[in-house]
């Protein structure tokens, strides 16, 4: 190589090394931002006063909960729920020791170990009859009153503090369940299924709670005479509510039920979000529902409690044919209890979005309280008539820049 | 032969690669790459761009004086119709940035391609054509900032937003220079000009309930230009060797119609995806009219001394995407260049050091730009160094330019510039004529 090749190839070497050099020395920061348009974070508050209600019926059959008792809410009324259950058909296994001609059943009842709605130190009676009416656990929704027949009690317990009971059944139903155990009959289950109805846990009028049933360790024992014992699930359990005096609620704000009685119903202002937002660079939309947990909290004398609502589900739309999604599949949002202020908040970025880009037009919001484990819930959230920081309110967070 | 062609091959593999490195950067998603320049280039359409050669930059100059036969130029048509070879040429630029205002101080960067030329001589050192893509103006800014917002929940959030801003005007030109006789060229070069311009601003916040954001806004509009120039010569002044030439050119005014449009990405319906915001806005901006005009003085064949100057008429130039801040304002531009150049390969001397041309040049540029009444001025010291083939005319020029621009007081910005150009001139690679046997 000359040494004028030589010399081109430094030269060469030199520039490229000088590219990768400078390119890797960048600091921008922020000399001359004052002569910039730098954009500024804006927070525009939306009141929302187009709230109505909705009342609707919620499932209650085949739940991992069902509630037993009665309990006067001064906020949420009266409220008197009735336990139903019915135990599968055993199937005795052919050389089973088991006599099933001479034998008792008891009941093993499992409450929720940490939840009770109600006076906690009341001392609740049941009484449990048979079924008259048939019902299915899966289609069984909360204002399907189940008749039972009052003159022939299966069996009865008491719910102080203990969380488990054993209840004798009463020979008479129990005979009733081993005609169809020892049937030969090819069409037993058939029959089983539309001719027995299963049992009706019926709160006696002295109690003043409502108790929290854990289906999943609810079950029938049925012990012969050589004390041999065989554990019978349930095929459908459920309940049904009776509420009265409902009506004693503060009335700028609205009773949400996780029965689904009564939802809030909120109709977004379209026309003035696409107005007002459609070309504007939104970072954050959010939903805000204040509860009246104040007004929660004072009526509850000494000892009483309620099930604590941690969240409120949000559905664009929901009607009687759409409740089973709401509540059983999942709702379309979910509003979380803030952690140190009494409200639920929830994003509705991505609901703006499809507004004003995807072809979203429903602007209903139903506001309520899903619940797929069957426990009774209920709260009061602020309506459009309470003051102004308590209403329902879009929190829209916008990027500006000066220039606009 | 063998060596020509081994030249040739190394300087376009050269050409190639810078040519691809500056457009990957220029073309890469402007949010993931270390790649902006003045800050001054936010205001408007940008800043004003130095298409000129290497060599012509080491000399602090347009150009539109500097007779050359042997490789192109942008800086005056005149000159296309007195080239000897068909020439296609290519310039590239890195530049580093040092910003500092009273309170603080940013380092940015850019690595960009500044031209591509194309000239043939229809009538060799008579008439010739040109075809050329260039910048006019060029923004490639980037700023951050940092604020506080107060949420629902009486939090404080912090948040930073980084702005930048890439593209600018560009012209596609195609023109022709007549070397009428001995003393006089004149040239002529229509253009289509047009704006290609982007300003993305992202956000970025200390909270997960606030995603990343961004918004780009997207300018876009074209019109004609048009462009001449002139070229005098003399010979034999005030000895036997030496020659004078005197060049201007001239641009008239253009108004560009733009459409402005802005986009971000949102989530609709469960999938990712870019919407406008907005409808897009119609506006203009404009090009000011330039004149450069300058004299070259060849005392010998080993020599040459330039001086030039620049006025565009930026007063005239207001338009709607000058909105960035009012404190920002336009002003007539001057720009004086005095340079000169030594070529000792033409000595024939077989040394290493008179393999190339040596050249060096001080500019005074008074800006575009004022604010509080105070114009943006740049000073500029350069030097240069070309590199000519003994076997053709292709030649490598090399230059670095150290520039100080603005002030600090009265709450401006300061940079310092550090600036390194390459231009390529390939001669007659496509026209080789084959040898008789």
């Amino acid at each position: 190589m000359t040494n004028t090749n030589k010399g081109l190839s430094s030269l060469y070497i030199t520039l490229f090394a000088l590219i990768l050099f400078f390119n890797g020395c960048e600091d921008p920061g922020n000399v001359g931002s004052g002569f910039i348009d730098e954009p500024t974070v804006k927070i525009d508050t939306l009141y929302l006063d187009d709230i109505t209600t909705e009342n609707l019926e919620a499932y209650s059959g085949n739940l991992a909960n069902f509630n037993i008792g009665q309990y006067s809410d001064q906020l949420l009324g009266d409220i008197r729920t009735v336990g139903l259950m019915k135990p599968v058909l055993h199937n005795l296994s052919t050389g089973s020791d088991f006599n099933s001609e001479d034998f008792s059943i008891k009941l093993e009842i499992q409450l929720d170990s940490t939840l009770t709605y109600g006076d906690t130190s009341s001392v609740s009676d049941f009484t449990i009859y048979e079924t008259s009416s048939l019902w299915r656990g899966n289609s069984l929704r909360i204002n399907d009153a189940i008749t039972y027949n009052e003159s022939e009690p299966v069996g009865s317990f008491s719910v102080n503090t203990d969380k488990r009971f054993t209840v004798g059944l009463s020979e008479t139903w129990k005979d009733k369940y081993a005609t169809y155990l020892n049937s030969d009959d090819a069409n037993a289950d058939s029959l089983y299924r539309y001719e027995f109805f299963g049992l009706a846990i019926v709160p006696d009028n002295n109690g003043n709670k409502v108790s929290i049933v854990d289906r999943p360790n609810l079950r029938f024992i049925m012990v012969d005479a050589a004390d041999d014992t065989i554990g019978v699930g349930l095929s459908s359990s459920g309940y049904f509510l009776e509420r009265t005096n409902s009506n004693s609620g503060p009335a700028d704000a609205i009773a949400l039920h996780s029965t689904l009685e009564q939802m809030m119903r909120i109709n977004l202002p379209m026309e003035e979000l696409k107005e007002g937002y459609n070309d504007k660079n939104i970072l954050k939309a959010e939903l805000v529902l204040h509860e009246a947990n104040d007004v929660l909290a004072a009526s509850l004398p000494e000892n009483h409690v309620r099930p604590p609502v941690n969240e409120l589900t949000l559905n664009l739309g929901v009607n009687s044919e759409q409740v089973y999604q709401y509540q059983i599949t999942g709702p379309d949002f979910v509003a979380n209890r803030n952690t140190d202020n009494p409200y639920f908040s929830t994003s509705m970025t991505a609901y703006l979005n499809n507004v004003f880009f995807g072809g979203e037009t429903n602007s209903n919001i139903y506001v309520g309280l899903r619940s797929s484990s069957g426990v009774l819930r209920s709260t009061y959230i602020y309506n459009q008539t309470a003051s102004q920081e308590l209403r329902p309110k879009l929190i829209i967070t916008t990027a500006v820049n000066e220039e606009n | 032969m063998k060596k020509i062609n081994l030249y040739k091959a190394l300087y376009l593999v050269l050409l190639f690669f810078v040519f691809s490195l500056s457009q990957g950067f220029a073309q890469s998603d402007s949010r993931s790459i270390n790649s902006s320049g003045s800050f001054y280039s936010l205001y408007g359409v940008g800043f004003p761009t130095e298409n000129n050669t290497a060599r012509e930059l080491s000399l602090g100059i347009s150009g539109v004086s500097l007779d050359n036969t042997q490789s192109n130029t942008l800086s005056n048509p005149a000159l296309w119709g007195k080239n000897t070879y068909a020439t296609t040429s290519s310039g590239f630029n890195l530049s580093q940035y040092n910003a500092t205002d009273n309170n603080s101080e940013s380092l940015n960067s850019d690595i960009s391609a500044r031209y591509l030329q194309l000239t043939l001589p229809i009538f060799r050192q008579k008439f010739g054509i040109s075809a050329s893509l260039y910048p006019v103006t060029s923004s490639n800014y980037r700023s951050f900032d940092s604020g506080t917002i107060v949420n629902s929940e009486n939090e404080s959030i912090e948040y930073v937003s980084d702005m930048s801003g890439s593209g600018g005007i560009n012209k596609f030109e195609l023109g022709f220079g007549w070397n009428i006789n001995k003393n006089i060229a004149v040239g002529y070069a229509p253009s289509l000009a047009f704006i290609s311009q982007e300003n993305t601003t992202e956000l970025f916040f200390d909270q997960n309930d606030y995603p990343y954001n961004y918004v780009d806004s997207k300018v876009t509009g074209s019109t004609f230009s048009h462009r001449f120039g002139a070229l005098l010569s003399f010979e034999n002044i005030l000895n036997d060797d030496d020659r004078i030439s005197i060049g201007s050119s001239f641009i008239l005014p253009v108004e560009i119609s733009t459409k402005q449009s802005t986009e971000t990405s949102r989530m609709i319906n469960n999938q990712q995806q870019n919407v406008a915001l907005g409808q897009p806005l119609s506006g203009n901006a404009k090009l000011p009219a330039e004149l450069n005009a300058g004299l070259t003085y060849y005392p010998s064949n080993f020599v040459n001394i330039s001086m030039e100057g620049k006025f565009q008429q930026w007063s005239d130039a207001q338009s709607d995407l000058n909105t960035n801040d009012a404190s920002l304002e336009l002003t007539d531009r001057v720009k004086l260049g005095l340079g000169g150049e030594y070529h000792p390969y033409r000595t024939n001397s077989m040394s290493f050091l008179s393999n190339f041309r040596y050249s060096g040049g001080v500019s005074y540029d008074s800006g575009h730009l004022k604010a509080q009444d105070q114009e943006i001025n740049t000073l500029w010291f350069s030097a240069g160094l070309g590199i000519i083939s003994r076997f053709n005319n292709s030649s490598v020029d090399l230059s670095v330019q150290h520039g100080l621009r603005g002030t600090t007081s009265n709450d401006l910005i300061r940079e310092k510039i550090w600036s390194f150009n390459l231009s390529v001139n390939l001669t007659e690679l496509m026209f080789f004529r084959p040898k008789l046997n």
